[in-house]
């Protein structure tokens, strides 16, 4: 069963369609990234799937359970929203005591629970109300509070975006430490990030599904390759036949090193050594590297306008 | 279960952040206040000009009138200057989406609200009453407690509907400014609606700001307050309702 099934989803806001027809699967187990720009109605669906906003169209279903039914599944999801808000006279510790108890959580599991999490964001030697919390801070409660519960789901809403490298690194740190227990649903811009702590992804633009997948599968679906050579000579004769052959898209020559952009591997993989061969050059380094996310990305999301 | 959480932390709002002190203390202020301004009125009066004026002799019954008119004018837009964001305000900040994210009941938030509310006004009463009443007593030598307590109860009664309308509006409107917009006009609404018929007006929440007087001076006996005392209990459901009827299919 999948954690969370997005069936057809569509969500307008008058004339705005924020997301259109969207279907996506989150297997259980897995950090799912859950990427598009800005605008691009990530928000929007996450406050479908918590109940938040009603759906204009379509199904979801998390946990098995169809959300329209009934809210049980929200014992069991753990929501971090884009900008976490708490009472500013709360404390730390006081804020995540009221969460927990929102859940029904007895004293003493909870008290342990509280501490634990503190630990796992690093507030646990803060005694301040919250209203004096730095936006990092507040993310990183925000993070705890979502997982009080100990769900089996966390949606957490760009929890990255609005962080400097440090508190970055801090909440990537965080989700690398829990995510072997919780299928995490994380929704972001930035694909650096993404690519830091996701299995899988999905791209969205426009309210649309452009992309899902595994990022290796990704990677070797839409990426190609750039091969890196570096020969004993460069003949004419090899630019040449390079140019003329369809899986190379690019060349570029910077002394005896060539760089190729391939951009179907399997015909790169074969054609390339017996081009070499036929040359007769030596080959003295070849490597080969993947796309990173962000090549994907641009690739597949077209810029405003066209 | 998640009805006393919700409570709890509203009260603990309530007693941790300094703004809801003003209610307590204001009625205090004419609790103390409004006995001792009906006694030195008149001397003021007489000193600020030279000309004879014929005031006439002060009683118990203008000392708690006195109080009942501040309590209506100031204290009832206090309550609603407090209140009018208690919903409003957490949808616009944000808190209302963290915590309605959880298995949470929008209705017992609301009630909760509500319930914490009524709590501190009605025990805001009683300080500010006390207060009335002794130094009434010291100042005039007399003062009616049997009479007074009746007031007093038909006006927290007249409050606690004042409270219901405020949440309502509070979790209809998006913003506490709008709800306070929506409040005073329900405010003014209710206030006016007596006038229109003489034999409506006894089922009119409206006419409880009237009653106190009428209950002191001995005009009017408890009894005869009791269908616009219900009527006031019935609007107050009926605004909560309406209240919660659309905060349940509000998007947050
Ligand atoms: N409450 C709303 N009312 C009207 N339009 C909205 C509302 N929420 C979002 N939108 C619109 O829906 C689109 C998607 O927004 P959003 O889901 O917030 O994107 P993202 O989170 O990916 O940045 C945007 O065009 C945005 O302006
Ligand atoms: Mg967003």
């Amino acid at each position: 069963m999948a954690a969370v099934e997005i069936d057809r989803l569509t969500k307008k806001f008058g004339p705005v369609t924020a997301v259109n027809e969207l279907t996506l699967h989150v297997p259980k187990g897995t950090v799912f990234g859950f990427l598009g720009r800005n605008g691009a109605g990530k928000t929007t669906t996450l406050r479908v799937l918590l109940g938040l906003a009603k759906p204009t169209a379509g199904d979801v279903r998390v946990l098995g359970r169809s959300i329209r039914e009934d809210r049980s599944y929200l014992q069991r999801v753990g929501f971090l929203p884009d900008v976490p808000v708490f009472y500013n006279w709360m404390t730390a510790r006081e804020y995540l005591r009221f969460a927990g108890e929102l859940f029904g959580l007895g004293s003493a599991k909870l008290n342990r629970r509280i501490e634990e999490l503190l630990e796992l964001v690093g507030l646990h030697k803060e005694k301040n109300r919250i209203g004096g919390f730095s936006r990092g801070m507040k993310q990183r409660l925000g993070l705890a509070q979502a997982l009080i519960n100990d769900p089996e789901v966390v949606f957490l809403d760009e929890p990255t975006s609005a962080l400097d490298p440090i508190g970055r690194k801090e909440v990537l740190d965080s989700i690398n430490a829990f995510k072997d227990r919780v299928t995490v649903f994380f929704s972001s811009h930035i694909l650096a990030d993404v690519q830091r702590v996701c299995s899988r992804v999905a791209i969205i633009d426009r309210g649309e599904l452009i992309t899902e997948g595994d990022i290796a599968e990704l990677r070797r679906k839409y990426g190609g390759r750039t091969v890196e050579i570096e020969v004993t000579e460069v003949p004419d004769d090899l630019v040449r036949k390079l140019g003329e052959v369809h899986w190379c898209e690019r060349i570029e020559v910077r002394g005896n090193v060539l760089e190729l952009g391939a951009s179907e591997v399997e015909k790169a993989a074969r054609g390339l050594p017996e081009l070499l061969a036929e040359t007769r050059v030596g080959i003295i380094r070849m490597e080969s590297r993947e796309p990173d996310l962000e090549e994907i990305f641009v690739k597949l999301v077209k810029p405003d306008g066209s | 279960m998640g009805a006393r959480v919700l409570f709890r932390k509203e009260v603990t709002e309530i007693l941790k952040t300094y703004k809801i002190y003003v209610i307590p203390l204001l009625f205090l202020v004419f609790g103390f206040a409004s006995p001792v301004i009906t006694k030195l009125l008149p001397d003021i009066l007489a000193g600020l000009s030279n000309m004879e004026i014929v005031v006439p002799e002060m009683s118990w019954i203008d000392a708690f009138d006195q109080f009942f008119k501040n309590l209506n004018q100031i204290g009832i837009i206090a309550v609603i200057l407090m209140f009018m964001g208690r919903v409003a305000e957490e949808k616009h900040r944000g808190t209302a989406t963290m915590i309605l994210s959880k298995p949470v009941s929008r209705t017992a938030w609301v009630i909760a609200k509500f319930g914490a509310a009524v709590l501190l006004v009605l025990l805001s009463m009683i300080p500010a009453y006390l207060a009335c009443c002794i130094y009434t007593k010291i100042l005039f030598g007399t003062a009616s407690v049997a009479l007074s307590l009746q007031a007093t109860s038909v006006f927290a009664v007249y409050v606690i509907y004042v409270i219901g309308f405020t949440v309502g509006a509070s979790a209809v409107m998006k913003t506490q400014v709008a709800a306070g917009g929506v409040s005073v006009g329900l405010l003014i609404l209710s206030s006016l609606l007596p006038a229109f018929s003489q034999k409506l007006s006894r089922f009119c929440p409206g006419s409880l700001t009237g009653y106190p007087h009428s209950l002191l001076s001995g005009s009017m006996s408890l009894s005869e307050a009791f269908p616009a005392l219900l009527s006031a209990l019935v609007s107050t459901v009926l605004f909560l309702s309406v209240g919660i009827f659309a905060f349940e299919r509000q998007e947050v």
